[in-house]
């Protein structure tokens, strides 16, 4: 990024509808000089009707609203402001909310517990190309790319619970020999620094490499979904010659 | 009893043996009727000439004959006087070639209409003259003669050959190969008269004769096709066969015009009618059970010595008692078919010795016919009665196929009701088992929240309270509730990343911790090196275990964090030789502060859950280890006891 760049302030807009986390979230932003509070919503609909007549650089959400799912207000706004960050606010950084959010576009997640000035952080290291991620969901991601036998070695051991490796549809996500090494490094605990000593990149390449992670993860989704609906027979238009027969 | 039994049977098959009286013992009981031949040489002149009238059919019953010559021979010839039938070898041992009949007629006028002489049987092939005038003739008359010595011949007379008074009519007989050569009595009259008879004898002799033949043909050929699709139904196949040859041997005899020459064509009949016969043999022991091998290899072998005994056999008697042998084994075999028939008391076995009870007065009636004790001009009632006996058996078999089939059907639905009631008595037990399943984790699950929530979340809330409740209500440490709040929104976030983690997977767990506490460690300046190997899967690390490892490890954080006043911390994680080894060092004060006793309590009693070792150590640069000891084999954990295989 250019010095330029890095002096530019980002319009952020906000939808949270607890009261106190909203207002802490407000100051988190309100309190960085290279963040510019846009606007704040407690609910879907205004931000929805928002984002219809402008954009932003930074979407801050909740996932559970009273109107809806913050997951639905991120495939309008990936849509249409392509240019927007989204990161998810969220309360645990589970891995099932934090891969449905991946997958509707989110480039990263905050904690509601998380410390004013690491949220500011977070937010500006979206916006120079950088995507948090934890080892949990890395090791998620490495056992859905892998075929179920040579998934991560600590898997079905002498014990008698054998859980289930993934349960949703696996389908491979291709990845590059480094990328596939900084998944493998951040499931194993390594910080970013760790890894960039070790592979001897960069500690923005690193994050270079998750963000283009969460890029496939996305767009991945969306093959899916397509194909989905080439499966249920919603894209009739393309598939009319392919009747099926009953 | 099986006096009885036969009684039974003979009863059952009382109406077969009547029907096989009405048909066949008219035929039988005129064998004794046979005229006996005259041979004086006579004046063919000075015999009265046979009247015949204009709408009347006459029959001329007597004869001169005379062999030899090409052309009708005068009335001074060497003429004998015979009655008709007459049969060469009553006459005219051993010969062959031709024989002259000849017969007077007187009449008042030659007749106006249409006249015909009709000629029931003349064996082989016959021509008429009338008056020295050849009549025309179908087929050959010199050798190979065509075979119409089955065959009644109608020979149209034209009204202008006829001559008012007297008139001579020559018949010309020529013999063929191993014929009984001969001349039933002969018709003359109008032809709409002759018509009739003649075209019921040609029916009965040969169009009917070749229908019936046809249909044997069929049945055997399904029969035939049957066994290929089965062949276990060795009886059927038999039976086909018998069929199938029986259809071809009558062929051709019946066949006037044989493809090929006699030497080939009748040992071919021949040895169909014996292969016939014999093949019907082994059907007849298969039908009632009996499968000796013995005996079917030797009704096998002599059928594969029929052909040449057929071929070789010059002289009518050896092929007499060829048949002669064929039809001892074939009525010895259809005597055991009976016998077991009614020793058994075989379902639709009444078909069966119904068609025995016709098959063997017919067959007998054939014999007779064959060694002249009948009518020359009787009629072989074995085409048409073969088919009625073949199709009473093929009855029986149909029967007992379908009758096996009706079992077989009705077992498989007896099969399929089993089969769904146990299906859905299993259905019903697994959706059973799986329900109390289900209930089993669930409350297992529930338990397992409910422990981790006293011990993290609602632990940590709880102290929480109590330090907002303190006694100096104005001096309530708000760093330290901050920090116990913390700490219980970390225990939650370990606990759900636990319900994530794979069984065995310590590096995912320590992973985990090192994420969710690092905001901490950075809050406090506290350094962490990272020294954590590839680990193998710890066997014993089921969900509980790695929630009580995370709490161990949660627990010696905190000790480190909050008492020991280091600016390092190293977590290293290595695989040993029979255990995964997890430690914490710190450079700090070392194990000596106060109120760690219980906490440190806490750490062994969990770790004595999990069957983990627990160490607290003192560095020797200072500063404290603790150390925990995953063991990799199940011999020293809380397992041991189910351990059956180790050898401890």
């Amino acid at each position: 990024m250019s010095s330029l760049a890095a002096q530019e302030v980002w319009r952020v807009v906000l939808v949270e509808d607890n009261q106190a986390t909203r207002t802490f979230l407000e100051t988190c932003v309100k309190g960085h000089a290279q963040l510019r509070l846009a606007a704040s919503f407690a609910t879907l609909a205004p931000a929805r009707a928002w984002f219809a007549e402008q954009g932003a650089d930074l979407l801050l959400v909740d996932l559970g609203l009273p109107d809806g799912s913050g997951l639905d207000l991120m495939r309008d706004v990936r849509q249409h402001w392509p240019q927007c960050d989204m990161l998810v606010v969220s309360m645990f950084g589970d891995e099932e909310n934090v891969l449905a959010s991946i997958e509707a576009g989110a480039v990263g997640y905050v904690h509601k517990d998380d410390e004013a000035a690491d949220i500011a952080d977070t937010l500006l290291a979206v916006k120079r190309g950088a995507s948090p991620i934890s080892p949990m969901i890395a090791r998620h991601l490495l056992r859905r790319m892998q075929p179920a036998q040579q998934a991560l070695r600590p898997v079905e051991p002498a014990v008698v619970e054998v859980a289930p490796i993934s349960t949703e549809v696996d389908s491979p996500i291709v990845l590059s020999r480094r990328e596939q090494e900084v998944l493998e490094f951040i499931a194993r605990g390594f910080s970013y620094a760790e890894i960039a000593r070790q592979q001897g990149i960069t500690v923005h390449t690193v994050q270079t490499y998750i963000k283009k992670l969460y890029g496939k993860l996305a767009v991945h989704s969306r093959s899916e979904a397509v194909y989905e609906a080439n499966r249920l027979g919603l894209l009739n238009h393309f598939g009319s010659q392919f009747k099926p027969q009953a | 009893m099986l006096a009885w039994k036969y009684l039974r049977w003979a009863l059952r098959s009382a109406s077969w043996l009547w029907l096989a009286s009405v048909l066949l013992l008219p035929g039988l009981a005129g064998a004794a009727s046979l005229p006996g031949p005259v041979h004086a040489v006579v004046d063919a002149n000075t015999l009265p000439p046979v009247p015949v009238a204009g709408h009347e059919v006459t029959t001329l019953e007597a004869a001169c004959i005379l062999p030899g010559s090409a052309m009708p021979p005068g009335p001074q010839a060497a003429w004998r006087h015979v009655t008709l039938p007459h049969i060469w070898r009553e006459t005219h041992a051993d010969e062959q070639g031709a024989m002259w009949y000849r017969f007077r007629v007187t009449m008042a006028h030659a007749p106006d209409a249409l006249w015909a002489i009709y000629l029931p049987r003349a064996v082989m092939n016959a021509q008429v003259w009338v008056n020295g005038v050849p009549m025309a003739y179908t087929g050959s008359m010199s050798a190979p003669v065509t075979r119409n010595w089955y065959v009644p011949l109608l020979v149209q007379v034209p009204t202008g050959a006829w001559r008012d008074g007297d008139n001579v009519i020559h018949i010309k007989v020529v013999s063929g190969f191993m014929s009984r050569d001969g001349l039933a009595p002969v018709q003359v009259g109008p032809l709409t008269l002759l018509e009739a008879p003649y075209k019921t004898r040609l029916f009965l002799q040969v169009d009917g004769a070749y229908f019936a033949n046809t249909a044997v043909l069929a049945l055997g050929v399904f029969m035939m096709i049957a066994w290929m699709r089965d062949r276990d139904q060795v009886a059927i196949g038999f039976q086909g066969a018998s069929a199938v040859l029986w259809g071809v041997g009558n062929s051709a005899y019946l066949a006037a015009h044989p493809f090929f020459g006699d030497a080939v064509w009748a040992p071919l009949s021949v040895t169909a009618m014996v292969w016939s016969a014999l093949a019907m043999a082994l059907f007849f022991r298969r039908f009632v059970g009996r499968r000796s091998r013995l005996v079917e290899r030797g009704v096998l072998g002599l059928m594969l010595v029929t052909p040449l005994w057929a071929w070789l056999s010059a002289s009518v008697h050896l092929i007499v008692f060829g048949y002669g042998v064929a039809y001892v084994i074939f009525m010895v075999c259809m005597v055991q078919a009976i016998h077991g028939v009614i020793k058994s008391d075989r379902r639709d076995g009444v078909w069966l010795l119904g068609g025995c009870a016709l098959l063997v007065p017919a067959a007998a009636h054939d014999v007779a016919f064959q060694v002249n004790l009948l009518p020359f001009d009787a009629i072989y009632t074995l085409p048409f009665v073969s088919p009625i006996m073949m199709s009473c058996i093929f009855y029986v078999l149909a029967g007992d196929y379908a009758r096996s089939r009706r079992a077989l059907n009705r077992l498989n639905g007896n099969l399929a009701e089993t089969l769904a009631q146990r299906e859905a008595a299993l259905r019903e037990s697994f959706a059973r088992l799986a329900e109390l399943e289900r209930a089993q984790a669930v409350s297992a699950e529930r338990s397992r929240i409910l422990r981790d929530m006293h011990d993290g979340v609602g632990a940590h809330l709880t102290s929480a309270l109590r330090q907002l409740q303190s006694p100096q209500e104005n001096k309530v440490d708000l760093g330290l509730v901050t920090q116990t709040l913390r700490d219980s929104l970390d225990q939650l976030k370990l606990s759900i990343d636990a319900l994530s983690l794979q069984p065995g997977d310590v590096v995912g767990l320590l992973a985990s911790l090192r994420f969710r506490i690092t905001p901490r460690l950075k809050a406090v300046g506290l350094e962490l090196v990272w020294d954590v190997a590839d680990l193998p899967p710890w066997p014993q690390g089921h969900a509980p275990a790695l929630r009580q490892l995370q709490y161990i490890l949660f627990e010696g954080l905190s000790n480190v964090l909050q008492h020991s006043g280091a600016t390092r911390l190293t977590l290293s994680a290595h695989a040993k030789a029979d255990c995964l080894e997890v430690s914490l060092i710190d450079n700090g004060r070392g194990w000596s502060g106060e109120g760690e006793g219980q906490g440190l309590q806490a750490m062994r009693a969990r770790a004595s859950v999990i069957g983990a070792r627990i160490a607290f150590l003192a560095r020797p640069e200072g500063g404290a280890e603790l150390r925990v000891s995953l063991p990799l084999k199940a011999d020293s954990g809380p397992d041991a006891e189910l351990d059956l295989s180790s050898a401890a």
